[in-house]
């Protein structure tokens, strides 16, 4: 396949109002797409297009959004046949929604972890399953966010290990699927990276978890959307941003001894502390 | 009225024909659509019309096609420039033209609104050219699709008598929404991409596609028999199109104008190549040299009496923009 071009092309991002997502959005602004948002609160939408607008390249760029959740499966459906038409085709589809309310198994209800696991997996279930009909012919890009949660399992993450490593198991099953339409899918591994999410996680964060996630940096949202972008570019089928991350990942494949023994160390120093 | 007025569109699964079946439906036509078997119909297949595959140069095809309406737009053409196609495209914008006018004679349609092309008519070197320009100076220069079209509206001409009004409509360049083909499309492309090393030397009249559509509606409605009209539009440089084109994008258009002389030979090395490669070539010297010269065209007459509408050239560059991104051709 041809190295893509982000001029011009119709990107679908959903979680496209905050964090990732909208940096995302504002980088391929000021790289020639037309942008289509979606996420559930409309004020944050509004928010999100008027800032993506100020980035456009040229003139005849499109800028828009639409409200949804993405765990609704017909809601789904429905807002993306719509946004063909109203819009138009994708080309490139960034799933960016997602969500982590890190706690202790134990304390981790029912509720959340169904919650969870409608965001964060079925949530990229729904949103393939609806743009595929439309992308089928031309081909073009679906990127999936994971998270370095998605391949390693950490402290606290009981309920968004489940969902995000399901993640990168149905990627890894769709690349191969759809490759024959020419539909590049990724999966996109992202670190603690500082968004409004990373805020709210850190409310409920067991003191292992903090420090765990203290040893590492923490990612800018810009940062990561840049990562997102040269993978795309060069066809990566997983994008892991950052040294840190890349470590893990190479690390987790290679020497998986050595990624639990530092959590182990993170975790013990924690409990010893409390 | 009684009845809804119904027509036969030839050509009707092209660039012009596309928007002019979506253009009478609005109107409250009733619409049968003509194209060769395995064209495009994508676009116009959802529509409530009658779609009818044939071959304007068979007889019988067409004879078929004209049965029971009232008015026929005959569109279908050949606008090849490949020397290859020389043979066929004669047999098409000749021939096939023939085979429409005797079949509306036969069939007692009431109109037939022909559609030429501004080139059938000559350029003036001057400035503007219009309905009335006497110089064919395409003549002898190897310009097979416009030496082809000129026949064949000479010879549609002589049936605009005994009942059979014959319209003839001149468009010039179109750009805008339904250009599947990408004949302009590719130019988007390659503009966007910085694929285009310079700009052609010559000048070209450009319509909005659909404007040209509406007017053919007009021309049918309230031309006057044995009338043609120059529906061409802004006469601009090909590097102001091609500036309009990149602007879309937020590129520069290159800025070099080849010298005329460069691009012909340009067009005559694309020739060889394309001997070689056995594809029709991008550019050759025939085109290269239609390309160096200014083909400005006069629409006045098409905007008096058939409200031909002139639109601004950023206006239906972004048009075309929009309808290629909505389609994801981009």
């Amino acid at each position: 396949m041809a190295r893509p071009t982000f001029n011009g092309k119709n990107v679908y991002i959903f979680g496209g109002s905050s964090g990732i997502g909208l940096e995302t959005a504002k980088l391929l602004a000021q790289r020639g797409s037309n942008l289509i948002l979606f996420a559930r609160n409309r004020d944050r939408l509004e928010r999100a297009v008027e800032e993506v607008s100020g980035q456009r390249l040229a003139r005849s760029q499109t800028f828009t959004s639409r409200v949804l959740d993405v765990s609704d499966r017909d809601a789904v459906d429905a807002v993306v046949k719509e946004a063909v038409t109203g819009f138009g085709v994708p080309q490139i589809v960034v799933n960016a929604a997602g969500r982590a309310i890190p706690r202790h198994f134990e304390e981790i209800t029912q509720q959340q972890f169904d919650e969870t696991m409608k965001i964060n997996l079925y949530g990229v279930w729904n949103t393939v399953s609806a743009v595929l009909p439309f992308m089928k012919e031309r081909g073009g890009t679906i990127v999936n966010t994971s998270s370095v949660g998605g391949f390693v399992g950490v402290f606290g993450y009981a309920d968004y290990a489940a969902s995000k490593f399901a993640v990168i198991g149905l990627s890894e099953v769709l690349r191969a699927e759809l490759k024959k339409y020419g539909i590049n899918v990724a999966v996109l591994c992202p670190p603690d990276t500082d968004t409004p999410g990373f805020e709210v996680e850190n409310l409920t964060k067991p003191a292992e978890t903090m420090m765990i996630s203290e040893g590492a940096g923490l990612m800018l949202p810009v940062e990561v959307a840049r990562a997102l972008l040269s993978g795309i570019e060069c066809g990566d089928p997983v994008i892991v941003p950052g040294f840190e991350g890349r470590l893990t990942w190479f690390m987790k494949r290679h020497v998986p001894a050595l990624v639990d023994f530092v959590m182990e160390r993170g975790i013990r120093k924690a409990q010893r502390k409390a | 009225m009684k009845g809804r007025k119904k027509c036969l569109v030839t050509g009707a699964t092209g660039f012009l024909g596309t928007n002019l079946v979506h253009a009478l439906l609005r109107d409250g036509w009733e619409v049968r659509a003509f194209g060769l078997e395995g064209s495009e119909t994508r676009y116009i297949r959802e529509l409530p019309i009658e779609i009818v595959t044939g071959d304007v140069t068979r007889e019988s095809d067409v004879d078929r096609a004209v049965q029971g309406v009232e008015v026929v737009f005959h569109l279908a053409g050949d606008t090849s420039w490949w020397r290859r196609n020389f043979e066929r495209q004669r047999r098409i914008n000749v021939d096939g033209v023939v085979n429409v006018a005797n079949a509306c004679r036969s069939h007692g349609v009431r109109r037939l609104v022909h559609t030429s092309t501004v080139d059938a008519l000559g350029y003036n070197p001057g400035g503007l050219a219009d309905e009335k320009w006497l110089d064919y100076n395409y003549g002898g220069t190897g310009y097979n699709y416009a030496d082809t079209k000129r026949e064949g509206e000479r010879l549609v001409r002589e049936f605009n008598k005994d009942g059979l009004e014959v319209v003839v409509v001149y468009p010039g360049s179109m750009i805008g929404p339904y250009d599947f083909t990408l004949q302009y499309g590719r130019l988007f492309f390659d503009l966007r991409d910085g694929k285009v090393p310079g700009c052609p030397p010559g000048g070209v009249s450009f319509g909005h596609v659909a404007a040209v559509a509406r007017a053919h509606i007009s021309a049918a409605t309230s031309g006057r028999p044995g009338e043609g009209y120059v529906c061409a539009g802004v006469n601009v440089t090909y590097k102001e199109l091609f500036q309009s084109i990149a602007g879309c994008f937020g590129r520069p258009a290159p800025k070099l104008v080849f010298p005329r002389p460069v691009f012909v030979a340009y067009g005559y090395a694309m020739q060889a190549l394309s001997a070689l490669t056995g594809q029709a070539p991008e550019v050759d010297p025939g085109m290269a040299r239609y390309m160096s010269v200014n083909a400005y065209y006069d629409s006045s007459k098409a905007v008096s009496e058939l409200g031909y509408e002139v639109v601004g050239l950023n206006s239906m560059i972004g048009d075309a923009y929009e309808w290629y991104r909505r389609n994801g051709f981009f």
